[in-house]
């Protein structure tokens, strides 16, 4: 059920990216989309754990990138959110394979598949409400969020740095 | 937050900054599920884990790779749990025979849930220390480990090989009666002497034959008392005799033989004691009974083999735990500068016996079937089959124990009956 719901949001995640970069006529972005998307796809058989972080990185960053060249923020959101869930999923399968037989799976794999679609209903839905609710803000605000921004990147650094 | 929340804060961080540095929102929007899944793993994460856990072990000893059931139950009484891993901590080289010792389930508040599993081992003593529990929120971003101490212990104790009865014919024998030739005369089974005839005597115990050639009085046959003694058993735990080649060791085999040994003797009614040498000294102060053998056997459970300067050779034995007289049995393949001690044992009147795995045949028995092989183990044979005839020649009871034949199969002839010179010396 697992491997299975993956396999859907990786093709959620990489298809918007490979039609819009393509439309765009970036064709190669779409090819290199793509590509990442098949090893993602290969690294559930192969038990490559790290491919999913890298999966997760990629896309959304390519998202965010056709969003800032013009593509459809719907298709790159939808990228956005199948990317999350199929890493979401990739660290669910690995956890799922340290239990073991007896465990009641099935029951842990319906709760989660549920949370994970309510949490992507949510996501979706709040990508387009924000898509159509624009707020003019100076430049004062501006400035405030970037160096809050900033400063919360640099703390959160330190933290993990002292945490790891 | 661990690590796999990382690369996500990098990416909100990374969209809101460009959204806000490019202006653009439809970015801001980019990064509104990632926080959605990001405050949903932070609010259904696991406060505080309270648990109540409960460890049965079916059996505090068992013999050698023979399952024991573990049962374990846990209730939680804390806030509820969404994802939780619960896993018994194995001790050493236990393993899992049958279902597991770990679980991964979902535990609401106030709910309990229970399972058990199967374990064995080999032989050694294990102690149960802890459960691990890792609890989650349903996305694996907060885990939370606490370690819940939880005792128990499990025996995995030596086989032992029951046998009828070992001949042993120390000086000195206890009061109590047993099955050990005591030399004085008195009730028995064996022919020990003639003496006059006393009031009580039984009719049937009157020599008739040596009445008739002195009418004037009569005599009674005496027979052997037979009385329980004390024996000491020397287990040799020393590295350098037990430990052969690459990491192959005689250390079971002896364990093996100083159970079945010590079973016999506590059988018999006899007091024994038991000494560990090796790495350090150990000794089990002699008793009797079943007590006894569950101590011996437990010792011999925790028993390993190890080295030090002190104890490198035999001469270091603390004579004085032995009473005087008293029977020695040393279990050891004997390294070279051991001979000499077992003689001043026995020069010292105790009765020694050695049970002796042979470690010439084991060494050779893994050794490739090279012609200088063949030729050190000849060389090697000889030189301890000239050792133990010397041993023999002092009065020392020796079974040379090829290990490859298994010690009920050994054992049982070569100890159960005194060997013919033995009988014959009467020492």
């Amino acid at each position: 059920m697992v491997l299975v719901a993956e396999t859907f949001c990786i093709l959620a995640g990489m298809t918007p990216l490979i039609i819009g970069y393509y439309q765009s006529n970036l064709s190669m972005v779409a090819i290199g989309c793509a590509g990442i998307g098949l090893l993602w796809l290969l690294s559930q058989w192969r038990r490559w754990t790290w491919v999913a972080t890298l999966g997760l990185l990629m896309f959304i960053s390519t998202a965010g990138l056709g969003v800032w060249i013009g593509m459809s923020p719907i298709l790159m959101g939808l990228s956005v959110l199948g990317s999350l869930l199929a890493w979401d999923l990739a660290d669910f399968s690995r956890r799922l394979r340290s239990a073991v037989p007896e465990d009641d799976l099935r029951s842990l794999e319906k709760n989660h598949l549920m949370r994970l679609a309510s949490l992507g209903a949510v996501g979706y839905f709040l990508i387009l409400v924000a898509l159509f609710i624009h707020l003019q803000i100076s430049f004062g605000w501006i400035f405030l969020l970037v160096s809050a921004s900033v400063l919360g990147l640099l703390e959160l650094a330190k933290r993990l740095q002292r945490g790891g | 937050m661990t690590k796999r929340a990382f690369p996500l804060i990098i990416l909100v961080y990374g969209l809101v900054l460009a959204g806000l540095v490019t202006l653009r929102g439809e970015l801001l929007a980019l990064a509104l599920p990632l926080v959605v899944y990001l405050l949903t793993g932070l609010w259904k994460a696991p406060r505080e884990i309270q648990l109540e856990i409960h460890r049965i072990v079916g059996s505090e000893r068992a013999a050698a790779d023979v399952p024991v059931q573990v049962k374990l139950a846990v209730r939680n009484t804390g806030p509820g749990l969404e994802e939780v891993v619960i896993e018994d901590i194995l001790p050493g080289e236990l393993q899992v025979r049958e279902g597991s010792n770990r679980h991964m389930l979902s535990l609401p508040s106030g709910s309990s849930f229970s399972w058990s599993y199967s374990v064995s081992g080999r032989r050694g003593y294990y102690v149960f220390s802890a459960v691990q529990v890792q609890a989650s929120d349903l996305f694996g971003l907060l885990p939370r480990r606490k370690r819940l101490p939880l005792g128990g212990q499990l025996f995995v104790l030596p086989s032992l090989v029951r046998m009828r009865r070992v001949a042993i014919r120390p000086r000195r024998t206890n009061v109590y009666s047993g099955t050990i030739p005591a030399r004085l005369g008195g009730p028995g089974v064996e022919f020990f002497g003639v003496r006059s005839y006393e009031a009580g005597d039984p009719p049937a115990w009157i020599n008739w034959n040596i009445s008739a050639r002195h009418p004037e009085s009569l005599y009674s046959n005496e027979f052997e008392q037979e009385r329980v003694a004390d024996v000491g058993i020397v287990l040799d735990g020393r590295l350098r005799t037990n430990l052969l080649g690459e990491a192959h060791s005689l250390f079971e085999y002896s364990v093996q033989a100083a159970a079945s040994l010590a079973d016999t003797f506590l059988a018999q009614g006899n007091r024994v004691g038991l000494l560990l040498y090796g790495r350090y000294l150990h000794w089990t102060f002699p008793g009797y009974g079943k007590i006894q053998r569950e101590r011996i056997l437990q010792t011999l459970a925790r028993a390993e083999p190890g080295e030090s300067q002190v104890f490198s050779d035999l001469a270091h034995i603390p004579k004085q735990l032995f009473p005087a007289h008293s029977q020695i049995v040393l279990v050891s393949s004997l390294g070279l500068g051991d001979y000499e001690t077992l003689l001043q044992l026995r020069a010292r009147a105790y009765q020694v016996m050695v049970v002796s795995p042979d470690p010439v045949r084991f060494e050779l028995g893994f050794l490739s079937k090279r012609p200088e092989a063949a030729l050190a183990g000849r060389i090697l044979r000889m030189e301890r089959s000239m050792a133990l005839q010397k041993l023999k020649h002092a009065g020392v009871q020796v079974l040379d124990w090829d290990v490859a034949i298994p010690f009920d199969q050994v054992g049982p002839g070569m100890l159960g009956r005194p060997p013919a010179w033995f009988r014959a010396i009467g020492r």
